[in-house]
């Protein structure tokens, strides 16, 4: 509390926050402690006029003027499309824009906030930063099941992200072990890549980018020498697979040979999803150069000890091994007094509410990094401490402010810091424009749940034993046993497996004893969504990613290969699968989207239009373009609906986020 | 953080740069109208000159910054002062150019960057107060002097009226063909020959100065040793690569070769070259035969040196020993004019040439194919010399057209397939006597333009697949051109 | 809208074209500048002045057995029930399983002395298709992509790089970004995803809504006046150009005649071949025609046989039939796979083969490549490479080197990481 008050001070910054600081600091003895998602709208408006108060103040000093409040029509879909990942469907715009509620901004925030459509949001977003996807190996069937799940819970549950790093990093035991719950997905995405790993660790949480390191000393950064990474490596050296001890057992070997064909595969199968999935040991602590390592200050294969290169040392002087070395780590990585790990996170959602970073890229904390506005980040940086890491009453803070609620800059901005002075115009992601359309083509489409998230037991491409025993179960069964034994049993589970016979994705849905984790809510057979396509699903009960040649990848939707893989450019296929595929196929072409249904409610073709209008665009059209349309009606007759509607999706009012 | 840090090999010369800023300098001032100016020039004019007229539209300059004159320069752009005399690490202009250039302020926006040593002296020219050293430039549309700011160094950079210089705005001639200008030979390639002999002369004194820490990697107590700044004197090709921030010797121009400007330092700049004490420096006599040597042309005179480790050279075309006919018939012609090249280009033709520095040009349609018409092609005649490839296949062309090619007399290659001409195209064929490849599958060519075709005597290669040919005709072709490959 | 795009007058639309042609075809010429200025004179040879200008990658994925199609011993417990035929090139030798292909063997240079540490089917793919292992950290770009980012397109109203058959989930052009990607066919016989119209939908509909999107695109233009919105636009015409565009029949392999098109037979991956000799003649820079499934671990020889008969009739109708259109002179046809087979049979896996990278096969024919000759040999087990080894890194090399491509230009990936198209391999110039 001093420390902070002190800061703030020093930066000339008063926060006139009595009730709120009163809340924020739990090392504060002997004071009532609110949770920061107990804070009353009065404390959150606040805050957010501090936060604005450094935009404002920076516009002045650049004699910009201040720009105006967005309009509803273009605040619904921006905090839509922002905070649940799509636009808003018909009656979800018109109910907000015909509410005189004097509130209703703030309500809508927060409602939105609560959402489903947050989480299916968020998952999309982080799934692009951990690179989460469905299968790690080139064999594996299911094994990440659990932690794509883990990353939606934590998302659900909406865990302190200081808290829930630090669970990704120092998770160990079994991937379907159901106590590990699947946090040890994270350390798996990179199997047998344990440098790679740790390079990506420190890129993600503290904007390090030390890949380079891993080979030779930094080319462009003088701060990071090879032997920095694998002091920092050192700490989490030694993990290890939870079974991998069997694999040169001889006699396991002539029984895995020996094996018909069928359990053979089997058995194999259960190496990739079971025993080889999942992470043991501490981090050892120490670590060897590599082999070819080049410098004066050390020689090849020396063993080196842990250190932490920056922030406060953390060191394993020695070089002896320990048995604790990544929860050294995780305790450096995860406080607050970490120069880096606040900073990012800060600015990430900064980014994600805002639309541009105060420094960019959001994971590229260069020492000579230009922030385009210090005082701001320092301010938010100890705004995400005080709310102890809580990510969504952080992000209610920001779409509280005004600057989340500028009109849209009609100026291009180019060059690096941007001044906030209105938002800037971008492209909407793949999973946007996906999840929109899916907006406009069936009813309640958030709570849409599909299988591939599910941990049932695959075989032979059916899903078997839905109901009885899932991959957890599988775990627990096959992980303690042996030699022989692992034989028989695995023989004994096939003879089960085969007389199930398995049921395909969609009645397994239906059949579903529900994972603890996810996909809680209706099923896919729902008759709200009765005719329409299993694959209409949003884009986080996808598999993640989405297939090569799926829409979402094509409008640039990560490939989940490196962080932040995603990408806004637009090409030629794009275009023609919304001239001549998607909106045809599913939309135009399909009289049960809810864009039809709602327009043939609508009495006279001057409604209709305006249905469509708010549908696709969220605003009534002008009396011009009424009348395009109008007489495009009176020429073509009932085609010019369709018109309508392809129109609608075609325009780049559609496609840019205002 | 570290205080005292090993320099990173690619970080090297920026470095020893900013080291060379803090040293006090014996030698004089960075020049700036021989070696700043061309910099800005090359660089920067286009987009940072005075506005000019272009299209019908005033172009002004980009960011309201001129570096065209000594005003400008000192004035700076919109975002305020561009350089900060006696302080290269405060002023905006070399933070721009030194940027990394996926850097979003990283300049020049287009073109390449400036190299290392520009890059240098630049960062030395403002380190030592960017003095103008009576250059003005063009001060058109600059208004009064006195909008420079005040209580900068540059007390030259004012004073109108003294003899104004015109900027030297490289002004892009309408002449200037789509044809690569070769660079200039070295000066002294010209005419007189190479008087100093590398091995004997200057390899010794490289081997005794320069190769200890500059050569292949290799190991040394089970480690690798890698060459310093990526850079090698132990092979000529790894001269002339240079180091890993760019070249280091521009054969013709030692005063642009930075390995004789590192040896020709005082001994106590933190620049100098080789490093105190590593190993003897190059004597007086030394550094003047070096500089004849890169001023005659950096001839190694045969000396290849230690290619270990390098990409291998790229061998000749596979046609080694005899010069191919392209090589020969380029010394026959001059490079087209622009305006016939785009008469051509205007009808939707594709030009490139041959090769590299070859004024001898290849034609073809690469797209929108059926539509081209005799009238399309006629226009091609205005640049018969120069085409050498010639690709109309899949074209409206007829043999009326194609009466015009008796005039390709420079032709080795035509490809003429699924078109409509017949055996009257033949007889302008039958003139060319460099042709090599005659590509005339799915014409209605037939037996009767065999006897013409086959008084082509070096022809390789000639494609006769679904045309009025018979069987016997190609075997007689065959016959006749024993060398060449008939398709049929 | 659309029919004023047809009017739009053709001239300016060749100009626009050709400029378009121009700006990619000579300026790689130019950007050779830094080899040739420095030292053009003395050390550094110029590009081939005859470079190839296509390519078309066959890739054998799965890892072909090297012993059973390009590489046959003599031994009997190397060979199992295969045996080598004479072609009609002295130089070279195959399987018994590739009989037409023995008729044009001198057209094919085969390379015995393949070699790689990458022993898995994704590292080996990796490495065959973009030079570098894979990372965690990075995506490096497939050949495909980097020949479009060295060189352009020649065709600038078709895709340049066309991926046929399946491909991993990994982006093709990674960190060069999604203009150098390849466009993806699965079916060769359905052409581009999404490019004519759908049923229902009259060229006249067609109109009327882009003239109806037109009017609502000027009002948002005059709000947001952007590049990124000005680039958008552009993009529509070029897809509404790529869908009027006379060489989209480029993609159409039913305007084959019936003769030629079944010389490659039915296989997918015949007509893919098909397919790609189609692009190639319409000047598409880059294809790839995946033929999957030589993952022979058991049954090796029954499976390999049976693989052979769709390769042996669509590589020898491939290379028929460039050749008498004379298109082999400019078109690079290579043909790859992740690793060989091991010599040693696994019996008890019915006569199978596992993985060996240690030593395998590949061949490239045309773009100047001397066919009829073998280069690089196996011991006479097909154990280890005794002569003249080869890695992915140098045969992407020699494709780069027949292309004419500057192979030690440096590209920088985002994070400022220096990479060249092959990681500085050399080429094998023998092979010219």
């Amino acid at each position: 509390m001093k420390t902070f008050s002190f800061t703030m001070r020093m930066l000339g910054v008063s926060l006139v926050l009595a009730g709120f600081m009163g809340f924020a600091h739990a090392e504060f003895p002997g004071r009532e402690e609110k949770a920061p998602a107990d804070m009353t709208l009065d404390d959150v408006k606040k805050i957010s006029l501090q936060v604005d108060k450094f935009i404002a103040d920076a516009l002045r000093k650049e004699g910009k003027s201040l720009i105006g409040d967005s309009t509803d029509e273009q605040f619904v879909r921006r905090v839509y499309l922002n905070i649940v990942g799509r636009i808003p469907s018909y009656d979800e715009a018109v109910t907000f824009l015909d509410s005189d509620n004097a509130n209703k901004r703030a309500e809508l925030i927060d409602t939105l906030l609560n959402s489903p459509g947050y989480q299916s949001d968020m998952f999309n977003f982080w799934a692009d930063i951990l690179r989460a996807i469905h299968r790690p190996g080139p064999n594996s069937q299911t094994n990440a099941i659990s932690y794509l799940n883990y990353v939606k819970r934590s998302i659900a549950e909406n865990k302190p992200y200081d808290k829930w790093v630090a669970e990704m990093i120092t998770a160990s035991g079994g991937g379907w072990e159901r106590s590990s719950g699947g946090a040890v997905g994270y350390l798996e995405r990179d199997k047998g890549m344990p440098l790679d790993n740790l390079a990506n660790t420190m890129q993600i949480f503290t904007g390090t980018r030390m890949e380079c390191a891993q080979c030779h000393n930094h080319p462009h950064n003088e701060e990071i020498e090879q032997k920095d990474f694998f002091q920092m490596a050192a700490f989490t050296h030694g993990l290890k697979g939870p079974k991998e001890r069997s694999y040169g057992n001889m006699q396991e070997r002539r029984m895995y040979e020996n094996a018909p064909q069928d359990v053979r595969n089997f058995v194999r199968q259960l190496r990739y999803d079971i025993f080889d999935f999942g992470v043991v040991g501490g981090g050892d602590g120490v670590i060897p150069l590599p082999d070819d390592y080049q410098y004066r200050d050390a020689d090849p294969n020396e063993i080196v000890g842990a250190r932490t290169m920056f922030g406060k040392s953390v060191r394993n002087a020695r070089a002896k091994p320990i048995d604790d070395g990544r929860e050294r780590f995780t305790e450096w990585l995860t406080t607050p007094e970490n120069p880096r790990f606040t900073k990012v996170i800060a600015n990430r959602l900064w980014k994600k509410v805002m639309g541009r970073g105060l420094f960019e890229p959001v994971d590229q904390l260069d020492m000579d990094v230009s922030v385009s506005h210090p005082s701001l980040l320092v301010f938010l940086e100890k705004l995400m401490v005080d709310l102890k890491y809580d990510m969504n009453a952080y992000q209610r803070i920001l779409y509280n402010t005004r600057t989340f609620q500028f009109q849209p800059n009609p100026e291009e901005h180019t060059g690096s810091n941007y001044h906030f002075a209105g938002r800037v115009l971008s492209r909407m992601t793949a999973e946007q424009i996906w999840d929109s359309m899916l907006a406009t083509t069936m009813p309640d489409v958030d709570e849409r749940r599909g299988s591939h998230y599910l941990p049932f037991i695959q075989h032979r491409g059916r899903y078997v034993m839905v109901g009885k025993k899932d991959m957890y179960d599988l775990y627990e069964e096959a992980m303690n046993l042996e030699g022989r034994a692992l034989y028989d049993w695995a023989a004994k589970t096939l003879k089960e497996f085969n007389g199930d016979g398995g049921v395909r994705a969609g009645e397994a849905m239906s059949m579903s004893m529900m994972d603890s984790g996810s996909a809680k809510g209706p099923m896919a057979d729902d008759k709200r969504w009765a005719g329409y396509s299993s694959d209409l699903l949003r884009a986080s009960e996808l598999p993640s990613p989405a297939r090569a040649s799926h829409f979402l990848r094509k409008f640039g939707q990560s490939a989940r290969q490196v962080i932040e893989g995603s990408t806004k450019e637009s090409d030629v296929t794009q275009i023609l699968s919304l001239i001549n595929g998607h909106v045809e196929d599913y939309i135009v072409g399909s009289s049960n989207a809810v864009i039809y249904q709602d327009m043939e409610k609508a009495a006279t073709p001057e409604e209709k239009i305006e249905v469509a209008f708010l549908t696709v665009l969220t605003r009534r059209p002008t009396d011009e373009e009424m009348q395009l349309f109008k007489s495009n009606v009176d020429t073509v007759g009932q085609g010019a609906y369709d018109d309508l509607v392809w129109t609608l999706y075609n325009t780049n009012e559609f496609m840019f986020v205002q | 953080m570290k205080l005292v840090r090993r320099l990173t090999p690619s970080l090297f010369l920026l470095c020893l740069a900013a080291l060379w800023m803090a040293a006090p300098h014996a030698r004089g001032a960075i020049d700036f109208k021989s070696r700043i100016l061309p910099v800005f020039e090359k660089k920067c004019f286009d987009c940072h000159g005075a506005p000019r007229e272009e299209g019908g539209e005033v172009k002004s300059p980009r960011a309201g910054l001129r570096l065209d004159s000594a005003k400008g320069i000192l004035r700076g752009g919109e975002g305020g002062a561009v350089i900060s005399p006696g302080s290269p690490d405060d002023s905006v202009l070399f933070q721009m150019v030194s940027q990394r250039s996926s850097h979003d302020d990283f300049m020049p926006k287009e073109g390449d960057g400036l190299g290392p040593l520009e890059k240098l002296y630049l960062k030395k020219w403002i380190a030592e107060g960017a003095v103008f050293d009576g250059w003005i430039g063009n001060e058109e549309g600059l208004g009064d002097a006195s909008a420079a700011p005040s209580g900068s160094k540059a007390k030259d950079a004012g004073a109108p009226g003294e003899g104004a210089q015109v900027a030297m705005v490289p002004k892009k001639t309408p002449e200037t063909t789509p044809v690569p200008a070769m660079k200039d030979p070295p000066r002294a390639m010209k005419g007189t020959p190479a008087t100093v002999n590398f091995q004997r002369e200057v390899l010794p004194f490289l081997k005794r100065s320069c190769v200890d820490c500059h050569r292949a990697p290799y190991e040394e107590g089970g480690r690798v040793k890698k060459p310093k700044a990526g850079l090698r004197f132990d092979a000529a090709r790894a001269i002339i690569q240079g180091s890993g921030e760019g070249p280091v010797l521009v054969p013709g121009d030692p005063d642009e070769s930075e390995m004789l400007a590192r040896v020709s330092l005082p001994e106590d700049d933190d620049d100098f070259m080789p490093p105190d004490g590593d190993a003897t420096p190059l004597s007086a006599a030394e550094k003047e035969v070096l500089k004849r040597w890169i001023a005659e042309g950096a001839d190694f005179g045969g000396w290849v040196g230690n290619e270990e480790g390098l990409i291998e050279r790229l061998p000749e075309a596979p046609t080694s020993s005899e010069p191919s006919a392209a090589e020969l018939l380029a010394k026959q012609v001059k490079g087209a004019s622009a305006q016939d090249l785009a008469a051509v280009t205007a009808t939707g033709a594709s030009i490139t040439q041959v090769a590299v520095g070859n004024p001898l040009l290849r034609v073809e349609y690469i797209t929108g194919e059926s539509a081209v018409t005799d009238a399309d092609v006629a226009k091609i005649g205005a640049i018969a010399g120069n085409v050498t490839e010639l690709d109309l296949s899949e074209t409206g062309v007829s043999d009326e057209g194609l009466a015009m090619l008796s005039g390709f007399d420079k032709l080795t290659y035509l490809d003429l397939h699924n078109t409509a001409i017949t055996d009257v195209t033949i007889d302008h064929i039958q003139k060319l006597g460099y042709l090599e490849y005659l590509n005339l599958y799915g014409t209605s060519v037939s037996d009767a333009s065999l006897p013409k075709i086959a008084k082509l005597r070096k022809l390789k290669a000639v494609y006769l697949w679904k045309t009025s040919v018979t069987e016997e005709g190609a075997g007689k072709l065959r016959q006749a051109l024993r060398d060449a490959k008939i398709s049929f | 809208m659309f029919k004023k795009q047809d009017e739009l007058s053709r001239r300016t639309f060749m100009a626009d074209t050709a400029r378009k042609c121009l700006g990619v075809s000579v300026l790689p010429m130019f950007a050779s500048k830094g080899i040739a200025a420095t030292g053009g004179a003395a050390n550094f040879a110029p590009m081939r002045p005859k470079a190839a200008k296509s390519v078309i990658f066959l890739n054998m994925s799965g890892g072909m057995s090297h012993l059973d199609t390009f590489d046959p011993k003599e031994k009997k417990d190397v060979m199992g029930p295969n045996t080598a035929i004479a072609t009609n090139a002295d130089g070279v030798r195959l399987s018994q399983y590739l009989p037409k292909l023995a008729g044009h063997a001198d057209k094919i240079a085969v390379i015995n002395s393949m070699t790689t540490r990458q022993g898995a089917h994704r590292q080996g793919q990796y490495i065959l298709h973009r030079s570098y292992a894979p990372r965690g950290t990075i995506v490096h770009p497939v050949m495909g992509s980097w020949v479009m980012r060295l060189s352009g397109k020649r065709n600038s109203t078709i895709p340049g790089f066309v991926m046929v058959g399946t491909r991993d989930g990994t982006s093709t052009s990674g960190y060069l970004g999604p203009k150098f990607a390849a466009v993806p066919i699965g079916d060769p016989h359905s052409g581009i995803e999404d490019s004519h119209l759908p049923s229902g939908v009259s060229e006249d509909d067609f109109d009327r809504r882009l003239k109806l999107a037109e009017a609502m695109n000027t009002r948002f233009k005059k709000q947001f006046d952007h590049k990124k919105v000005q680039g958008y636009e552009n993009l529509y015409r070029d897809a509404i150009q790529l869908m009027k565009a006379e060489d989209l029949k480029a993609f159409d392999i039913n305007e084959e005649p019936s003769d030629v098109a079944a010389e490659y037979g039915e296989s997918r991956f015949g007509q893919g071949c098909l397919l790609a000799r189609r692009l190639i003649e319409h000047d598409v820079r880059y294809v790839e025609v995946t033929y999957g499934s030589w993952d022979t671990h058991y049954d090796n020889f029954t499976n390999v046989e049976e693989k052979c008969v769709v390769l042996d009739e669509a590589l020898s109708a491939l290379l028929a039939d460039l050749d008498r259109r004379g298109l082999l002179e400019s078109t690079v046809v290579a043909l790859g796979t992740e690793f060989g087979r091991t010599p040693k049979i696994v019996e008890h896996h019915q006569m199978g083969r596992d993985h060996y990278p240690k030593a395998f096969s590949h061949i490239i024919a045309g773009g100047g490549i001397k066919g009829g000759q073998t280069y690089g040999e196996t011991d006479s087990k097909g154990m280890e490479v005794e002569n003249n080894p080869v890695t992915p890194q140098m045969f992407n090399a020699t494709i780069a080197y027949a292309l004419g491509l500057p192979l030690e230009q440096e590209i920088y990936s985002p994070s400022g990481r220096p990479f060249t198209i092959s990681d500085k391999a050399k080429p094998v110039t023998a092979l010219f």
